[in-house]
């Protein structure tokens, strides 16, 4: 009741004001009058008694405005007001508060956004149920820890396991569709068919895998929503329909809901069932499936880790000779999902909360100089009656009315930013195209929108009110204000300083990173490549004589191609996204090498051409070529670090060796005689250690997956039709996928970390604009301040270049103390950007003097240009204006 | 002579006590005030009006505009209901307050 007449009265205050503002008038002027008159009764004269009557009353004004602040509601009154007069001034100056805004759009913009990164792939939990107590599996072997596991090992390590509630195997599998449009390979996963319930996420549509979708050929697909709404026209009608998989019909049981993106490219699921002869004790060495699982709420990883490392120890113990000194790992699907780009995420929400603060300490610099210009007004409402604290509201309340309008923008950026890096970043980023603006987002924004406001505000509101009243009266208050304020700008622009030179060290490290990563060797020419890869689907190319026959009709028919110099096929093409077979082998006539000390090397399969085609140069021996035949003696190439690494004292050609895995089913497993030495060549990047390899001829490995390569002569180009209808010419129902070219493939390895120093680099370049306008912002107040001391100093005979000196020193001082700073906050912070570096050390002497030498030269510029104005004062004029 | 501070939280209940006799404007009640204190109190209208307005917010008092008896125009205020009950409760409290510091004052 009391609660509502108090609104009621705020409500009337606030509607009622004018009238209110009337009735406080007159009634103040009827008790003066009233007073007045008596006091005339009592003898006195009519203007003594007035002025006695004022007196008395305290002052008129203050007197009103005590009835105003004491009355509910009165706050509100004050905000509104203070929002008005802010918005009133910030529109008188329409230049100062558009820098303002716009630094601090910017500065909030950019931080929100790159929040939103952050936010959507570290810190938003995955989007399954109870996602936090979902694992993955990691399986330590020859001193190398990798997410394979073979099936015997999953169903000896995982099923008997306490530690787990369920636990799934992931398969990735490429297939081709067909039926209902162009022929098209698709990227999926087989998984156990209780996958689902691992993972707890939802269906859209129909049902996930039941376990009699498990037995027999296992002929049921779940489709994912990207899928679904590409492929079949997001109709709800395809659940219990068919579609062809690889050849095979199959039943689409349901479609996943758009959340679920596990595997990252999975794009459709199919049961994973295992055959007798993959779950023999002798497979396993084939490690090709990984393992998720959900962990018991009574059991931690690392007790899980523990559980299963008992189990390992009785593996070991069981079969010494595959799985001697393994050891398993226990990590959170989460950290396995984004472990990788962890330090990138650090070090661009570390770069650009340093833009923040360099933002903010430009706009404090802006403010205080405003502060300055106006102290006059601020005494002079002290006089009046404004309480310190008071003023400081509403200075506060200018800064927060600025940092609003520039929150708001900044928030219309980030949303676009986002938008933008959803849609373009690099796919190397998990759960990148799921960014969103959500909850924690806004409150993240709203926060560091006030927290940036008050920030600027405070040490401005302070500075600007911190004189006493008496100020307004001094004629002339140019040389005894704002000491204070000087000293807080001093320090802010050195802060800027450091800020700026952080990042630019940082943005330095990067680029002299990339630069040196562009200029490495990928050990072959991609340079008019173009590739495409082919998946034999097994149901027409079983007999292994026919993908042999497909190669060479499709390799004649594309070498026939006007414009093609050669080509060839590849399983394991470099910057490919051909599966990379690791497997560990032995030299023939040798005994058989402990598990521990086996060596593994990385296998590629190629037609003979691959080499000619790639500009491999073949170091030793030959390459392969029409002697080698299907039924021909099995031979090998290797490259110049497996040679290194294998056959350190020994000439390697004319060595035989065994490999510990199949490629074909079936396949040819016998001794292979090393025939040939090619150069080493880049594989996964340009960043990574070459690995050891293992050529295999197509011919006697026809494996049913790989990558089809054609070199076109000089500039030529050859269009993808051609390719199209070369494959279709062979196999109608064969799609072409990834068609691309080999620089773009090169390239696009590239492209994460091209964005991370493309970012830093931005976020560099704006901290050192702002920084170089606080220092030229603060000299030339510096010069304009002690205008008539520069003009004394003149008059009675120093040298022009003595007075430009004097505030060069005091250029250089900031400058220095600034880079000193940052130099010292670079170097604290290397550790974080060290692993994002490429053969420079965060300490790189080069950059840190470049960086120096840059900031030092600019900052030289920006104090020269108000120094200079500083010889060119008047000493009349100046010492006039005193 | 020197005038005494208007003790903290009573000027409301001073108004309070005037207002219930009759009606009165800003002036009238600094004035009846100072006459009731023989002159001990003045209250300062910087004062005085804020607490009016605060209680006139709060329901307690009513004001009108009328001509005074000098035919002048000037803004009444007069209890309500609530401010006579307030009064009631501020006075009770009063008494055993000025009761306890007089016995306490007494009694050392």
């Amino acid at each position: 009741m009391r609660l509502l007449q108090r609104l009621a009265s705020i409500v009337r205050w606030i509607t009622g004001r004018d009238q209110a503002e009337r009735d406080l008038d007159d009634e103040m002027q009827a008790f003066v009058e009233m007073a007045a008159a008596d006091k005339m009764r009592a003898g006195l004269a009519a203007a003594e008694a007035r002025r006695m009557a004022v007196l008395e009353l305290g002052g008129v004004e203050q007197a009103k405005e005590r009835v105003r602040t004491g009355r509910h509601g009165a706050w509100l009154d004050t905000v509104g007001r203070d929002v008005a007069y802010a918005l009133r001034t910030g529109a008188r100056t329409p230049a100062f508060s558009g820098v303002v805004v716009a630094t601090l759009a910017l500065g909030i913009g950019a931080t929100t956004a790159v929040f939103t990164i952050v936010n959507g792939i570290l810190l938003r939990p995955l989007p399954y149920r109870d996602p936090g107590r979902l694992v993955m599996l990691f399986y330590g072997h020859h001193g190398r820890v990798s997410p394979w596991f073979s099936p015997p090992n999953v169903r000896d390590y995982v099923g008997p396991s306490q530690a787990f509630t369920e636990a799934a195997a992931v398969a990735p599998v490429t297939v081709n569709l067909t039926g209902g449009g162009e022929p098209e390979r698709l990227q999926g996963a087989r998984v156990s068919w209780n996958y689902f319930n691992v993972l707890g996420a939802a269906m859209a549509l129909g049902r996930p895998f039941a376990e009699s979708d498990a037995q027999g050929d296992g002929l049921a697909v779940v489709l994912s929503d990207g899928l679904w709404r590409r492929r079949f026209g997001g109709r709800p009608d395809v659940v219990n329909s068919t579609t062809t998989l690889d050849g095979r019909t199959m039943t689409i049981v349901g479609v996943a809901s758009r959340a679920l993106r596990f595997p990252a490219t999975a794009e459709f699921w199919q049961p994973l069932i295992f055959t007798s002869r993959e779950l023999a004790d002798a497979a396993r060495g084939a490690q090709w499936v990984q393992v998720v699982a959900r962990v018991k709420d009574t059991v931690s990883p690392g007790q899980a880790t523990t559980a299963l490392q008992t189990m390992a120890d009785r593996l070991a113990a069981a079969f010494p000779d595959s799985e001697k000194d393994a050891t398993l790992l226990v990590t959170p699907l989460h950290e396995r999902i984004v472990g990788d780009i962890r330090p990138t995420l650090a070090t661009l929400f570390g770069a650009v909360v340093l833009v923040l603060l360099v933002a903010c300490a430009n706009v404090a610099n802006l403010l205080l100089v405003r502060g300055q210009a106006r102290s006059r007004e601020m005494a002079m409402r002290a006089a009046l009656g404004a309480s310190r604290a008071r003023l400081i509201a509403q200075s506060l309340t200018e800064s927060l009315v600025l940092g609003g309008v520039g929150g708001a923008v900044g928030a219309a950026i980030a949303v676009v930013t986002v938008r933008a890096v959803a849609r373009l970043g690099p796919a190397s980023i998990p759960r990148v195209a799921d960014l969103s603006v959500d909850l924690p987002v806004l409150a993240f924004g709203l926060a560091i929108t006030l927290a940036t406001s008050i920030a600027c505000g405070l040490m401005p509101a302070l500075a600007a009110t911190s004189g006493s009243s008496r100020r307004v009266v001094a004629p002339s208050s140019r040389g005894a204000v704002g000491a204070a304020g000087t000293r807080a700008r001093r320090v802010l622009v050195i802060s800027e300083l450091a800020g700026a030179a952080m990042l630019l060290v940082a943005a330095g490290l990067l680029v002299r990173s990339y630069v040196l990563l562009q200029q490495v060797e990928p050990g072959f020419d991609p340079q008019g490549v173009t590739t495409f890869t082919l998946s034999l689907p097994a149901a027409r190319y079983g007999d292994p004589d026919r993908p042999r026959t497909l190669v060479s009709a499709l390799l004649s028919r594309l070498q026939a191609e006007p414009g093609v110099a050669s080509a060839a096929v590849a399983m394991g093409l470099p910057f490919s996204s051909d599966l990379n077979t690791i497997a560990g082998f032995r030299h023939e006539g040798e005994r058989e090498p402990d598990s521990a000390s086996m060596p593994t090397a990385s296998l590629r399969v190629v037609s003979p051409d691959y080499f000619r085609m790639m500009t491999i140069p073949v170091r030793q021996g030959r390459p392969f070529d029409s002697r080698d035949t299907a039924t021909s003696p099995e031979v090998v190439l290797i490259n110049e670090q497996a040679a290194r690494r294998f056959f350190p004292a020994r000439d390697p050609i004319g060595q035989q060796i065994r490999i510990g895995a199949e490629l074909v089913s079936g396949g040819r497993s016998g001794p292979k005689t090393i025939v040939g030495l090619v150069g080493d060549v880049k594989y996964g990047g340009l960043d990574e250690d070459t690995p050891a390899e293992i050529y295999l001829p197509y011919e006697q490995q026809p494996v049913d997956a790989f990558t089809v390569a054609v070199r076109t002569a000089g500039d030529r180009r050859v269009s993808i039709a051609s390719l199209r209808h070369a494959v279709a010419g062979l196999d109608p129902l064969l799609p072409l996928a990834n068609v691309t070219g080999l620089p773009g493939l090169v390239d696009a390895s590239l492209a994460g970390r091209r964005f991370t120093t493309l970012v830093i680099l931005a976020f560099a370049g704006i901290a050192v604009v702002l920084a170089l306008i606080g220092v030229y912002g603060l000299l030339a107040y510096l010069v304009d301040q002690r205008r008539s001391e520069i003009g004394l100093r003149l008059a009675i005979g120093a040298a022009p270049a003595d007075v430009v000196w004097m505030f060069v020193r005091e250029g250089a001082t900031l400058t220095v103390v600034g880079l000193t700073a940052g130099l010292a906050g670079a170097l604290a912070a290397g550790r974080l950007l060290a692993s994002l570096l490429f053969a420079v050390t965060p300490a790189d002497p080069a950059t840190l003097v470049g960086v120096v030498l840059a900031l030092a030269g600019a900052a030289a510029c920006a104090t020269y240009v108000p120094a200079r104005r500083a010889a060119g004062v008047d000493p009349n004029e100046a010492l006039k204006t005193e | 002579m020197d005038k005494l501070d208007i003790p903290q939280g009573t000027l409301d209940l001073m108004i309070l006590t005037i207002l219930a006799r009759e009606p009165l404007h800003g002036y009238g009640i600094s004035q009846r005030l100072a006459v009731l204190s023989r002159e001990q109190f003045q209250v300062n209208p910087g004062s005085l009006f804020p607490s009016l307005y605060r209680l006139e917010q709060d329901g307690q008092l009513k004001a009108e505009w009328r001509p005074t008896e000098n035919n002048r125009r000037a803004k009444y205020y007069r209890l309500t209901a609530a401010g006579r009950r307030q009064l009631e409760r501020h006075r009770e409290r009063w008494d055993r307050a000025s009761f306890a510091v007089t016995s306490v004052l007494e009694g050392a």
